[in-house]
């Protein structure tokens, strides 16, 4: 058993690994200018006023978030393009650089090029500064042509025009039918955010600059005690149900216990929610009888019956909605199991020995049963996880799937990855829980007689 | 089958209201007569005018709810109850109105149409990712297609050193269909090289000679768990916020590609128990390839159950729509849905119309796909 234990447990590493791979393929995937977002959040003013001061906090922030770095271990790319064109943050410059050196294949050239572009966006003319600052963006050679040939004349234009002439005559595109790889050893973007994610540190909010692990800390709890809640009432509930649907197949209370599953599992959680908050929690129609927002704020010199009532008031709306559509799916995929284990040829002998119907059902059957119900469980988990996100919503429930609406709303992307980041380990955990419960139960697959599934 | 009758029918109707939702409600008259001439606003949309309804009409015949989703009202109070007279007297809010004066029937019509589509679409799109998938995993299992063990290696380090060059050269170099021929191009000549070195080596080498299955099966098992394991709505949320412009279009993708874990898993089950029956063996004794054996013999006994999944999973996709448009998320903010009506039955909770009559519609929906599902 601890050897299965231990194999499965193998998997969360690499599933982590995987994990934080998505999500650093979704931070490098945000849209717009993360340098600038951050800048924005940490309160740089962006004014175009001072364009030196400008760049020169820019470069710093850029390298304290590690952006001059190469995203990955190694890159792969084509052999007219240097190892070095990550040094360039800003996105445009960079993929105008790169069109250029695809153009022309000759790096140095192109690199002087540039050299000269960065010169002279600080020249003392200002048309060869506004042209400059264009042209670091641009790559299509008719404009850069037409642009340099307006320059006036003088030391700065010169130097240009030559740069971009000297460019363009020693252009060679042999390089460009070739491949190449470059290797960056640990110092890369994507080592450095493993290691940070590793020790905890997921990043900045853009919204309000708050370290995201702590906003993460303080939602966490909330979101697990609301489906822990749910998940414990799912299974203390469906179990018996299930059960004695199948016990008493065909009878009064099977077909109505079935009819009224079937409906619960078809009525959408969010509407009855919504109708739920709308009618019983808002004064609207007289019925305010539930409080509208949060968990709840418990006095410290509160007695534990009056917190357990305060809580209570506010958790029960909510986990009555996250329950019962995983109630009904529990308890009909219950029914149906049992229903083929009520038919096996062990029941009749337990029967004949002379047991009671309850003894069967819960010491025979339920066991043989219940298989699938652990299994369920690491399905049920991403499912409550993401009904959770509504309704937190419409009960004002701030904890993780408020944050990630409001972040995604907001396009604050750190905490949108590190969303998916934790909800997708928590994921993963619970599966292999499932897993593990499952071998625990069924001796047949520690021995891997059986698949579990 | 007597008791999916009603399911069937029901979203047969939900199919007309989305087909003929023009007709149904619109600004537009069906049929007008301006100046002795016969015009047919809905079917052609000539000629242009403003509103239809400011024009001095002979006569007109209007559809039954003659207000269109989106166009406001701001004349009136907002929240109309049900069966209210619009303002101008021209026709009746059947199902009230919202703040802005935009008509709840017109809006529910609306909604079905995006419901409808939504459904469809990104179950097609499920269905064309699942179905090969599906079916190689079952049919093919992890020794179904053997080959030899240089032939493997070759497949595979072709497709390696073939996307490598096209992804690093290749796309530097052009764009376009041009690239993806190029790319292809690139593909079979890295396989066929790979294939001829390995042919040269396994003369001296028994090693590569001996037969090997391809792990299909697994590789298709191992897709499924991570997709199952994803929290769907959670990943759709991050991914839609990503897209800068939102549209109908990214939904369904984003829906569809998520959705085939079911549509996979359940033709896999069949095809895994079709293709050991005496029927299949019997074909294969008497010649018939194995690829026609898949296509003529296996899937046709396979496809009826999966047919059924689909029409359950085109509630799973609905029901993810009207969420995602609940929250806002993805879904275009000039589009109704009925997600969106039910949103905004939050923010006037005595309107009960706005909350009532978009969540019966949907779980109507929900229900008739489980119980399609329920009798197989």
């Amino acid at each position: 058993m601890l050897g299965y234990g231990f194999r499965k447990l193998l998997y969360l590493p690499l599933g982590i690994l995987l994990l934080s791979l998505v999500s650093f393929v979704l931070t490098w995937m945000t849209p717009g200018d993360p340098v600038q977002q951050r800048m924005v959040a940490e309160g740089v003013r962006t004014s175009g006023e001072n364009l030196v001061a400008y760049e020169r906090s820019y470069q710093r922030l850029a390298e304290q978030l590690d952006y001059d770095l190469p995203p990955f271990y190694l890159t792969i790319t084509n052999a007219a393009l240097p190892d070095t064109l990550h040094r360039i943050v800003q996105a445009d410059r960079r993929g105008a650089v790169r069109e250029l050196a695809l153009q022309f294949g000759n790096w140095p050239r192109v690199q002087q090029f540039y050299r000269a572009l960065m010169a002279a966006r600080l020249a003392e003319e200002p048309e060869v500064q506004t042209v400059a600052r264009r042209l670091l963006v641009r790559s299509d050679p008719a404009y850069l042509r037409q642009q340099l040939a307006t320059l006036p004349p003088g030391p700065a234009a010169q130097s240009l025009q030559t740069a971009y002439r000297d460019m363009v005559d020693g252009a060679d595109r042999r390089d460009l039918l070739l491949p190449r790889v470059y290797w960056h050893g640990t110092e890369n973007r994507y080592h450095r955010y493993l290691m940070n994610l590793l020790r905890g540190e997921l990043g900045v909010s853009y919204a309000d600059r708050r370290p995201v692990a702590q906003k993460i800390a303080t939602a966490l709890p909330r979101t697990v005690l609301l489906n822990g809640l749910a998940l414990v009432l799912v299974y203390l509930l469906a179990i018996p149900l299930g059960l004695y649907m199948a016990y008493y197949y065909h009878s009064r209370f099977d077909r109505w216990a079935t009819a009224l599953t079937f409906l619960a599992f078809g009525l959408p959680s969010f509407w009855i929610a919504t109708l739920l908050a709308n009618y019983l929690t808002t004064p609207a129609y007289g019925m305010g009888w539930f409080p509208t927002m949060g968990f709840g704020e418990v006095p410290p010199d509160a007695g534990w019956w009056d917190a357990l009532q305060i809580r209570a008031s506010h958790l029960i709306l909510p986990v009555f909605c996250l329950t019962y559509p995983s109630l009904a799916y529990v308890s009909r995929h219950l029914r149906a199991s049992a229903l083929i284990e009520l038919a096996q040829p062990y029941v009749r002998t337990a029967r004949m020995k002379g047991l009671a119907g309850s003894q069967v059902l819960w010491r025979h059957v339920f066991r043989n049963a219940a298989f699938p119900l652990v299994t369920l469980l690491g399905g049920l988990l991403p499912g409550l996880l993401a009904g959770s996100v509504l309704i937190e919503q419409i009960f004002n429930l701030p904890g993780m799937g408020q944050l990630l609406y409001d972040a995604a709303t907001a396009r604050d992307w750190p905490v949108v990855t590190a969303v998916v980041l934790v909800n997708g380990v928590l994921t993963i955990l619970g599966l292999l829980l499932a897993d593990i419960g499952y071998a625990l139960l069924d001796p047949r697959i520690r021995l891997g007689k059986l698949p579990p599934r | 089958m007597k008791q999916t009758r009603w399911a069937y029918g029901f979203l047969f109707f939900l199919v007309a209201i989305a087909l003929g939702a023009d007709f149904i409600a619109g600004d537009k008259p069906l049929v007008a007569q301006v100046d002795g001439e016969l015009y047919f606003p809905v079917l052609d949309g000539t000629p242009q005018r403003e509103a239809w309804s400011e024009v001095p009409v002979d006569w007109a015949v209007w559809p039954p709810i003659p207000f269109r989703a989106s166009s406001l009202d701001l004349s009136q109070p907002g929240y109309l109850p049900p069966l209210s007279r619009a303002t101008g007297g021209r026709g009746w809010h059947w199902l009230g109105t919202d703040r802005l004066g935009r008509d709840t029937a017109a809006g529910i019509v609306s909604g079905t149409r995006v419901a409808v589509w939504v459904g469809i679409g990104s179950v097609l799109i499920s269905l064309l990712l699942g179905l090969p998938l599906g079916s190689l995993a079952g049919y093919f299992g992890n020794d179904g297609m053997r080959l030899h063990r240089g032939g493997a290696i070759a497949l595979l380090m072709g497709l390696v050193t073939g996307l490598f060059y096209g992804a690093t050269t290749l796309f530097a170099l052009a764009g376009g269909w041009i690239f993806w021929l190029l790319l292809g191009l690139t593909l079979v000549a890295a396989w066929s090289f790979w294939y001829l070195l390995l042919r040269g080596i396994a003369r001296w080498v028994p090693w590569l000679r001996t037969p090997v299955g391809l792990p299909i099966d697994s590789i298709v098992v191992v897709l499924l768990e991570i997709t199952v394991s994803i929290p769907g709505l959670v990943l759709l949320i991050a991914l839609l916020s990503y897209v800068d412009r939102a549209s109908l279009w990214v939904v369904v993708l984003t829906i569809g590609v998520l959705g085939w874990t079911p549509v996979a898993r359940f033709l896999r089950a069949e095809l895994l128990r079709i293709r050991e029956l005496p029927y299949i063996a019997a074909a294969r004794v008497g010649g018939v390839g194995e690829l026609r054996l898949l296509f003529r013999h296996a899937l046709p006994n396979a496809i009826g159950p999966v047919v059924v999944v689909a029409a359950f999973m085109v509630g799973t996709s609905i029901l993810a729509e009207a969420m995602l448009s609940f929250l806002g998320i993805g879904v275009p903010a000039d589009q109704v849905t009925w997600g969106s009506i039910l949103q905004q039955s939050r923010v006037e909770p005595d309107a009960w119309w706005l909350a009532f009559f978009p969540g019966l519609l949907l779980t109507l929906t929900l229900l008739a796909c489980n119980s399609l599902r329920q009798v197989r």
